[in-house]
This record gives C-alpha cells, sequence and structure tokens, in this order.
C-alpha cells in the first residue's frame, strides 16, 4: 500500500515536471491496420517525435469515438461517402491497403490449387451453389479432385470493414447478390457460420471440413492451416492473392476527385480483385487545431518513413501521387477561427 | 446402491467445475510460461512484439488507485452497516451493495465512459479507469468489512464503553483493529478482482504504448487485460505470445493476491 502511495506522488511530481507542449495524440478505431499504427507509433517516438496512443476497438466504434471528440483521430477500414463526411463535419484520409483472401479447408487440396470468381463466390454465400462438385466449380477446375461434399459456409459475426470489403465484391461480380443483399460491414447473410473476427473465421474454417471463409491477407498469411483460394479478375486473369496484386489493384483508382474508393473488381491483369484501403477520419473544424495538426504530423512522418514497416507486416503503403492528394486535403481543415491548420 | 450412485454423481459434477479450471490454468501456464522472458519488464510493447512494462505499470497504477478510492469509503460504508445499519436505511444501503456486485462491470464501465471521459472530459485516463474499478469493488470490501465487525463479540463492545471510551474511540480503536483480518481480506479481494477487469478499462482507460507519465486525466495508460482482448486477435505469432505472457501474469497476480488474503483470513492474530 505505501509503495503505491508513494509511487504515486512520484508520478505526480514527474507530472508536474512533464511540459504541455510534446506531441501527444490518441485514435481509435480498425483492427485491421493496429499493427502498423503501433509500429509507426512506436519508431516515432524512438525517433523522439513524441506519442502516439491506437486502441483497436473496431471500426465502428473509431467512427464513434472521432464524432464523440474523445480521441484525435478515428479510424476506419470503410470509407465513408462524401455525403456521410459532411454530416458528421469530417475529412478521411487513405493510409494503408490490404486485401481480402477466400480460405478454404477441403481434404487433399493445397494453397492456391483452386480457383472461384466472384459470380461462384457469391453463389456459394446466397446458399446456390452448396457442393463443392458442382459442375460450375468443376469446370473452372479441371484436374483438381474437388469432393462431393457439402460447402461449409464461414462469415463475419461481428460489423467490419472485411465484410464491406468483400461483400461489395460480390455485389459487384454478381447482379443477384447486387439485388438481394447489397453491401456493407453487416450483410443479412442467407447462409453460413459466423466467427467474430478475422481469427474467428480462421478458427471456424480450420475447424470445419470442406468450409471457405475470407480473412485479411495478414491472416492467410500467418496461418498455414489456411489454404487460399486464387480468383479470376475483371480481365479474366487468374490471379495469387500477393502484394503485387493489391498495388496492381490500388494503381488503377484515380484518388483525385475523392478518398472514397473501393478498389473491388479492378481493372488491370495483375489485379487481386478484394483490395481495400484503410481510413483515417478527423474533424473538418478542429476544436483543438495543435492536436489535428500533430495527427498531420504523425502522419506526414509515415508516408515518408515508414513504408517499410508497412511492407514488413504485409500492407501496401500509398502510392506517392496519392500521399500529395492527402496534403492537399488537409489543408482544408481549418480551426474554430479559420485558420489552416495544417501550411 | 443409491448412495454409491449419488457419491458418484457429486464427483462427476466436481469434475464438471475443477476440470476446465484446471485446463484453463495450466494452458496460461504452459503457453505464457513459455512466452514470459525478461525483457517483458525492462521493454514497452511496440505494436506487435516487445515486453508488457507499459502493462504491467499501468495495472498496479489503475488498480492501486482503485483501492485508494475504494478502500477508506468501503472500510467506513462497513463499520456504518455493522454499527449503526440496524433500521430501516442499513437495509436500503445493504441492498443497494449488494445490487451494484451485481452490476455488470461493462455497464458501469459504459456509465463511466458517458460522465467521466466523455461528460466532463477527462478523455480515456488514468483516473476514468481507477474511479470505475473503486465503484465496481466498493461493495466487496464494505460487505466484507461488515462482516468481519459483527464477528467482535459485544462483550468487547461492552469492555470498551465500561472503560471510558468514545464512541469514535470504541470503533476505530477497538473493534475495527480486532476484526483486521477480514477487512484486510476484503480489500485484497477487491484488489484482485479490478487486476482481473477489461471491459470497464476499455471504455475509460482507453490503451497506451509508453509509459506513464503521471497525468490523471487527459491521457490514456495500458494494462494487463487489454492485450490479452486485443492481442490475441492479431495474425502475428509475436503479438499472440504478448497476449498469453500477459495472461499469464494476471493469473499470478490474483493467485498471489488470493494466497496472501486466504494468510490473512487463517492467521487471525496476523502482524
Amino acid at each position: 500500500m505505501k509503495i503505491i502511495v508513494k509511487s504515486l506522488l512520484a508520478s505526480a511530481l514527474l507530472a508536474a515536471t512533464y511540459s504541455a507542449n510534446a506531441l501527444e495524440i490518441s485514435g481509435a478505431g480498425a483492427t485491421f491496420p493496429q499493427p502498423v499504427y503501433e509500429k509507426w507509433a512506436y519508431e516515432f517516438n524512438k525517433a523522439g517525435m513524441g506519442k502516439v496512443n491506437y486502441q483497436g476497438v473496431g471500426s465502428g466504434a473509431g467512427i464513434k469515438q472521432i464524432n464523440a471528440k474523445t480521441v484525435d483521430f478515428g479510424a476506419s477500414d470503410m470509407p465513408l461517402t462524401d455525403e456521410e463526411l459532411a454530416k458528421g463535419g469530417l475529412i478521411q484520409f487513405p493510409t494503408v491497403m490490404g486485401g481480402v483472401v477466400p480460405v478454404v479447408n477441403i481434404a487433399g487440396l493445397k494453397s492456391n490449387e483452386m480457383k472461384l470468381n466472384g459470380t461462384l463466390l457469391a453463389d456459394i454465400y446466397m446458399g446456390k451453389i452448396i457442393k463443392w462438385n458442382d459442375p460450375a466449380i468443376a469446370k473452372l477446375n479441371p484436374g483438381v479432385k474437388l469432393p462431393d461434399a457439402q460447402i461449409a459456409v464461414v462469415r463475419r459475426a461481428d460489423a467490419s470493414g472485411t465484410t464491406f470489403i468483400f461483400s461489395n465484391y460480390l455485389s459487384k461480380a454478381n447482379p443477384e447478390w447486387a439485388e438481394k443483399y447489397k453491401f456493407g460491414t453487416t450483410v443479412n447473410w442467407p447462409v453460413g457460420t459466423g466467427g467474430k473476427g478475422n481469427p474467428g473465421v480462421a478458427g471456424f474454417v480450420t475447424q470445419l471440413p470442406n468450409s471457405i471463409g475470407y480473412v485479411e491477407y495478414a491472416y492467410a498469411k500467418q496461418n498455414p492451416k489456411l489454404d487460399v483460394v486464387d480468383l479470376v479478375n475483371k480481365a479474366g486473369k487468374v490471379v495469387k492473392p500477393s502484394i503485387d496484386g493489391f498495388k496492381a489493384a490500388a494503381a488503377g483508382a484515380d484518388w483525385s476527385k475523392t478518398f472514397y474508393q473501393v478498389l473491388t473488381d479492378q481493372p488491370g491483369d495483375a489485379s487481386w480483385p478484394i483490395t481495400n484501403a484503410t481510413y483515417i477520419l478527423v474533424h473538418k473544424t478542429a476544436d483543438k487545431p495543435e492536436k489535428t495538426a500533430d495527427v498531420f504530423k504523425f502522419f506526414q512522418w509515415a508516408y515518408k518513413d515508414g513504408d517499410k514497416s508497412a511492407e514488413s507486416l504485409d500492407y501496401i503503403p500509398m502510392p506517392e501521387p496519392v500521399k500529395a492528394a492527402i496534403y492537399k486535403e488537409w489543408g482544408t481543415v481549418k480551426s474554430a477561427s479559420g485558420q489552416a491548420v495544417w501550411k | 446402491m443409491f448412495n454409491g450412485f449419488f457419491a458418484l454423481l457429486c464427483v462427476a459434477a466436481f469434475a464438471i467445475v475443477v476440470v476446465p479450471l484446471a485446463d484453463i490454468l495450466w494452458m496460461t501456464l504452459v503457453k505464457g510460461g513459455a512466452a514470459v522472458t525478461p525483457t517483458l519488464f525492462t521493454q514497452v510493447t511496440n505494436g506487435i512484439s516487445g515486453g508488457l512494462l507499459n502493462a504491467i505499470e499501468g495495472t498496479l497504477v489503475l488498480s492501486g488507485g482503485a483501492l485508494l478510492f475504494a478502500a477508506p469509503i468501503g472500510v467506513l460504508s462497513g463499520v456504518y452497516l455493522s454499527e449503526y445499519g440496524h433500521g430501516r436505511w442499513g437495509g436500503v444501503v445493504r441492498f443497494l451493495a449488494d445490487v451494484l456486485t451485481g452490476v455488470p462491470s461493462i455497464v458501469l464501465g459504459y456509465f463511466a465512459y458517458v460522465t467521466l471521459v466523455v461528460g466532463l472530459g477527462w478523455q480515456f485516463s488514468a483516473l476514468a479507469g481507477a474511479i470505475t474499478l473503486a465503484i465496481m469493488v466498493m461493495p466487496y470490501i464494505a460487505r466484507f468489512t461488515e462482516l468481519a465487525m459483527r464477528q467482535n463479540p459485544s462483550s468487547l463492545r461492552e469492555a470498551a464503553y465500561a472503560l471510558g471510551c468514545k464512541e469514535h474511540q470504541v470503533v476505530l480503536r477497538v473493534l475495527l483493529p480486532a476484526a483486521r483480518s477480514g477487512v484486510i481480506t476484503g480489500v485484497l479481494f477487491a484488489l484482485a478482482i479490478s487486476v482481473g477487469e477489461t471491459a470497464p478499462l476499455i471504455y475509460t482507460a482507453g490503451w497506451s504504448n509508453y509509459l506513464w507519465n503521471g497525468r490523471l486525466t487527459q491521457e490514456p495508460i495500458g494494462y494487463l487485460t487489454y492485450v490479452i482482448w486485443s492481442f490475441i486477435n492479431q495474425p502475428f505469432a509475436s503479438a499472440h505470445a504478448l497476449a498469453y505472457a500477459a495472461a499469464f501474469l494476471v493469473v499470478a497476480m490474483v493467485l498471489a493476491i488470493n494466497l496472501v488474503a486466504r494468510a490473512f483470513l487463517t492467521s487471525r492474530r496476523a502482524f
């Protein structure tokens, strides 16, 4: 007890000598970019630039927290539409990109052995195709031994940016899916077992024979038990999920007018069809202009010096022209008195 | 015949309770123990690896801070309940304390989020977290204190009054010291409960990768349970190792506190 009191007193003394001008910001939101934000924060701090705290609580909670102004920045895997941004008085900018990968658990089948396309994937998730040896799947996979077994569909139980991207792709690839289920962070799934988070889906797929699920690329790569499915992209080419495939998908997007870019079903021979960017949200009118400027300072550092760390964790850095557009967007953020916070 | 069958049922019920517990402890011990390295205590987390120094320190600050609030108020409430709480008021306070122990901790966390974090503008902070934990464990301390005080024989009170003690002297100098092992046990159990809490802290303390610099508000703070809750969901093995190590540390702390509490309870003449 005495020790605790003493240490509390000691810390209070420390706090008294603490200078209030040091950069210190906090953010909350998406779990997908959590490892890279934390790693950037660590390196940023090691470079003597300041402290950045990030709490991975999910995209939905991140949007809520920035609206409540309990954090200096929110983070979401799902881009907000321009109307949503205007309504919340927010701006958004992309930080890194990744991809979503279908994974299966079929006895005797290895990674990259099976091929699917968006139409079939949607049919499976609609419960229209119920067996692995369905003629439509067999036609796409000549020479692959497909079992005469029911497909166990695995999806997310919680609201998630991953589901937003995945269902957006299904909507683009399959008109019937688009009409019935649309896309969003949650979908009114007609079939399947729900897992919580990427680990939940990965867990179900590894446990259930003849199952299919979808996870962020890093989970598929880090988990040797998950077998990856290749996809036929918009150009009609079979592609493996890879950093190069995600980069190719991002290359064609036009970020100049709006950062609302959903990078699914992009043209290009090498494009992986389920690619996404993850976003940061800040208020357009800054209550605490110096805090918002600090947020920009951190992400500017990340864009300049953080690409290598991002790649080491399987994220794709934003292309240089996009970074330039992001700096321009920051210029639109004003303090309450109308001063630009970022020059 | 029936006796044997009944005994078998009892053994089965016992196994149903104990086997999962033993399994959890074993898993934590094996996986967590393997992840415990010296760097845990010397480095802070750096995203998906590093140590747990920031989380260990944060847990001590939050739980210690909670006791600073909860112990005095809880003990005094307990004294009130045992010495003066014979009327209707005592019943109301007792009922409220029991209701408070039954409130899910996440509800307390959300309440504190609305009132302290957003309402008072404290943001995610050590003070918001500590007060939330304090509210959560206060009724335990109060009820433990009350029970311990009630075990004092009436002759003790009468003797103290006969010697001319004032009311406050009777309570503070005679009755409370006589009941101290029970009171300390209550405080220690409260500490153990607060060390293992996650839900209320996610709403109030936030999370920090850094060592605490002593500010009570406007600065989030780390804690071990967040590491378990969050890092186990990362794709990387290094993050999983940290989560298991954190689980190991939490279980070890709670176990140690419980053992100390038991020692106090069994030795009525401790220190």
